[in-house]
C-alpha cells in the first residue's frame, strides 16, 4: 500500500491473512499463517500472472492509459534477471479491483474515506501452502492521477504507484529504507528514499518509476533460483541494546563499491536481524530504529517494537562471500536518552 | 592486467630457467629475508545516497558518507635469485602482510555518531624482478623494478586480485665474504597498484620499505 503519510491500514478480504515474516535470506515478506500453524511468505507458483485493468476513465487518465502504465510496472519487475516474472492482459473488466472474485484487477475505485491511501494491494491466498490465488489492487479515485511521461503538477504518477503496489502483489512488504519529516500542518513528507517499496509516495507531480538495489534483493529472496543464491550471500546477527535484543530495528546493509543499499529487520526478542540476496563484497552496517510516526507500517503493531535507541554504525566491515552467510555479528545500540 | 600478470608469470619461468641451467661454478644465486613496510593509500570516498524527493531539493539524500582507507602495514618479504651479470641480478620474491581496511563512516543523517569500522586484509605479493647493481664494493647501491600479482583476501572474504609494478633501489652491504656470504639489503620502492580491497576505481602509489638480510651460495 502507498500512502500520502505512514499510515498503515491493511486492506484484505476473503483468506488473506497479512503478516510479515522473513524467510532464510530475511528481506521484510507478506506473510501467512497457513493451516499447520507456520508462517510462510506468500508468493506465486505459476507465471504469467494474467490481469485484467477496469474499463473505467478518470480525468486524464484513460482505462487504456491505465493500462499502458500498468503493463511498464509489470515489466520494470520482469526486469530482474533469473527471476521468471512475467505477465499477460487479458482485456478490460467491469469488475471493481477489490472484489475476491478469482481474477486479478486493477483500476481505480472510491475510497474517499481513506484520504490518505493512494492505493492497495489485497490477495487471496491458499491457506495449505501460501499460494497467492489472485490479488487486486485499487488506485484511490479521491485522488488526481496523471500517466504524463515527465508526471504532473498536482497529480499523482499511476506508474509510480503502480510499481510500488505490484511489488506487494508479488509477496513484498514494506521497506524501511526512506528518510522522512514532519509537516507543519500534519503529516509526514518523504525527503528521501532508495526503495520503491517506501510506503510514502513522493510529492505529487513527481515520477519514481525505478527499482533499487533494495527492491531487487527483496523480490530475488522471493523467487531467486539456486543459482542466485548460490552467487548471493547474507548477513545474520543481533541488535543490542545493554544486553537484551532490539526487535523492529531496520539494519542497512551498505556495499560502498556499488553504492547499493538493502535492509533487513530484527524481528524477534533476541533482536536477531538478517540481511540477504546480497552481491560478494564488503559492507558496511548500520542499526536503526523504526519511522517513530508509525512503525505499524513496516511491522504488525502487536508486536513490541523497541524505537528507544539512537541510530549506530557496526565497528566492523563485513565480508560477504558468494553463498555464504557473515554470521555472529552484534550490533550495539544504546538508548537514545 | 592480464598482460602486466602474464610479464610477471615470465620473469619467474626466466628465473627457474636461470636458476636451472646456472653453472655449477658460479657463486651467484641468493636468497634473502626482508622486514617490509607498505604505506597505505585512500580506497574511495563514497556516499550512502537515496533518491530525493524532487519537492525537497535536487541533490540526492545523503544518508551517511564513508571515506576508506587502506592502513599502512608491516609484512615480510623473501626472495630468491641470480646474478646473470656482475651487475644484474633478477630475482622472484614473495610478501606478506595484514593491513587494515578501515572506513570512516560520518555525516549521519539521523546522527549516528561517526565510527570507524575496520577489517584485516590478508595481502600475499607474487612477483619478479630485476636489480641492477652500480658497483661491486662493500657498500653497493642498486636499482630495482618488477611486477607481480597481489592477492588480497578481506576477512571472511573472497580472493581479490590485483597488478604491481614497483621500481626503486636501495643499497647492499656485505657482512661476511667467503663462500656463502652473508649481506644487508635495504631497498625503498614505489609501487603501482591497481584496484585490489579498495572501494574506488582508480590507481594507486604508494611507498614501501624494507629490510633484510641476504645469503648467497
Amino acid at each position: 500500500m502507498k500512502t500520502l503519510r505512514a499510515a498503515f491500514a491493511v486492506v484484505a478480504f476473503g483468506v488473506a491473512v497479512l503478516a510479515l515474516t522473513r524467510g532464510v535470506d530475511a528481506y521484510l515478506k507478506i506473510g501467512t499463517r497457513v493451516s499447520n500453524g507456520s508462517l510462510v511468505t506468500i508468493r506465486w507458483s505459476t507465471f504469467p500472472i494474467r490481469y485484467f485493468v477496469t474499463n473505467r476513465d478518470m480525468p486524464g487518465v484513460s482505462a487504456p492509459q491505465l493500462q499502458q502504465a500498468v503493463d511498464r510496472a509489470f515489466h520494470t519487475w520482469q526486469a530482474v534477471p533469473n527471476l521468471g516474472l512475467a505477465s499477460q492482459f487479458v482485456g478490460f473488466t467491469g469488475v471493481a479491483p477489490s472484489g475476491g472474485d478469482g481474477m486479478n484487477v486493477i483500476g481505480f475505485e472510491d475510497h474517499p474515506e481513506l484520504d490518505r491511501v493512494l492505493a492497495a494491494t489485497s490477495f487471496t491466498l491458499d491457506t495449505v501452502s501460501g499460494e497467492i490465488l489472485n490479488s487486486d489492487i485499487f488506485l484511490n479515485s479521491a485522488f488526481p492521477w496523471s500517466v504524463a511521461d515527465a508526471g504532473e503538477a498536482g497529480k499523482q504518477d499511476v506508474e509510480s504507484i503502480v510499481v510500488h503496489e505490484l511489488g506487494h502483489m508479488h509477496g513484498l512488504g514494506h521497506s524501511a529504507l526512506g528518510e522522512t519529516e514532519l509537516l507543519a500542518g500534519g503529516g509526514r513528507r518523504v525527503i528521501g528514499e532508495a526503495s520503491i517499496m517506501f510506503p510514502i509516495a513522493f510529492t505529487a507531480g513527481s515520477v519514481n518509476r525505478a527499482l533499487h538495489p533494495d527492491d531487487v534483493a527483496g523480490i530475488s529472496d522471493i523467487y531467486a533460483s539456486s543459482a542466485f543464491r548460490a552467487a548471493t550471500g547474507s548477513i545474520t546477527g543481533h541488535v543490542t541494546k545493554n544486553g537484551s535484543g532490539v526487535l523492529g530495528a531496520h539494519v542497512v546493509a551498505f556495499n560502498p563499491a556499488t553504492g547499493a543499499m538493502i535492509g533487513g529487520f530484527s524481528l524477534s526478542d533476541d533482536g536477531s536481524f538478517a540481511v540477504g540476496a546480497l552481491d560478494p563484497g564488503t559492507y558496511v552496517l548500520r542499526a536503526e530504529p523504526l519511522d517513530d510516526g508509525d512503525p505499524g507500517a513496516f511491522l504488525s503493531t502487536s508486536l513490541n517494537i523497541d524505537l528507544n535507541f539512537q541510530p549506530a554504525f557496526f565497528d566492523r566491515l563485513v565480508t560477504v562471500t558468494r553463498g555464504g552467510t557473515a554470521s555472529g555479528i552484534e550490533l550495539k545500540v544504546v538508548p537514545k536518552s | 592486467m592480464s598482460v602486466r600478470c602474464c610479464a610477471a608469470s615470465a620473469g619467474l619461468v626466466l628465473l627457474i630457467a636461470l636458476i636451472a641451467s646456472r653453472p655449477a661454478s658460479a657463486q651467484a644465486i641468493e636468497v634473502g629475508v626482508a622486514l617490509a613496510f607498505t604505506g597505505g593509500y585512500g580506497a574511495g570516498s563514497v556516499a550512502a545516497n537515496e533518491t530525493r524527493n524532487p519537492s525537497t531539493g535536487s541533490t540526492p539524500l545523503t544518508l551517511f558518507q564513508t571515506d576508506s582507507r587502506v592502513l599502512s602495514a608491516p609484512g615480510v618479504n623473501v626472495h630468491a635469485g641470480m646474478s646473470v651479470t656482475r651487475r644484474l641480478f633478477v630475482f622472484g620474491d614473495f610478501q606478506y602482510s595484514r593491513p587494515r581496511l578501515r572506513t570512516h563512516l560520518s555525516a549521519d543523517f539521523e546522527g549516528a555518531p561517526d565510527t570507524n569500522a575496520d577489517t584485516t586484509v590478508s595481502s600475499y605479493l607474487f612477483g619478479a624482478g630485476v636489480e641492477y647493481r652500480f658497483t661491486a664494493g662493500t657498500w653497493v647501491p642498486f636499482v630495482s623494478g618488477g611486477a607481480g600479482q597481489v592477492r588480497e583476501v578481506p576477512e571472511g572474504g573472497e580472493v581479490l586480485t590485483s597488478v604491481d609494478v614497483h621500481a626503486g633501489g636501495g643499497v647492499r652491504r656485505a657482512l661476511t665474504h667467503g663462500r656463502h656470504p652473508l649481506g644487508l639489503r635495504g631497498e625503498v620502492l614505489a609501487t603501482f597498484r591497481s584496484r585490489g580491497v579498495g572501494f574506488d576505481s582508480s590507481h594507486h602509489v604508494l611507498p614501501s620499505v624494507s629490510a633484510g638480510i641476504t645469503w648467497r651460495f
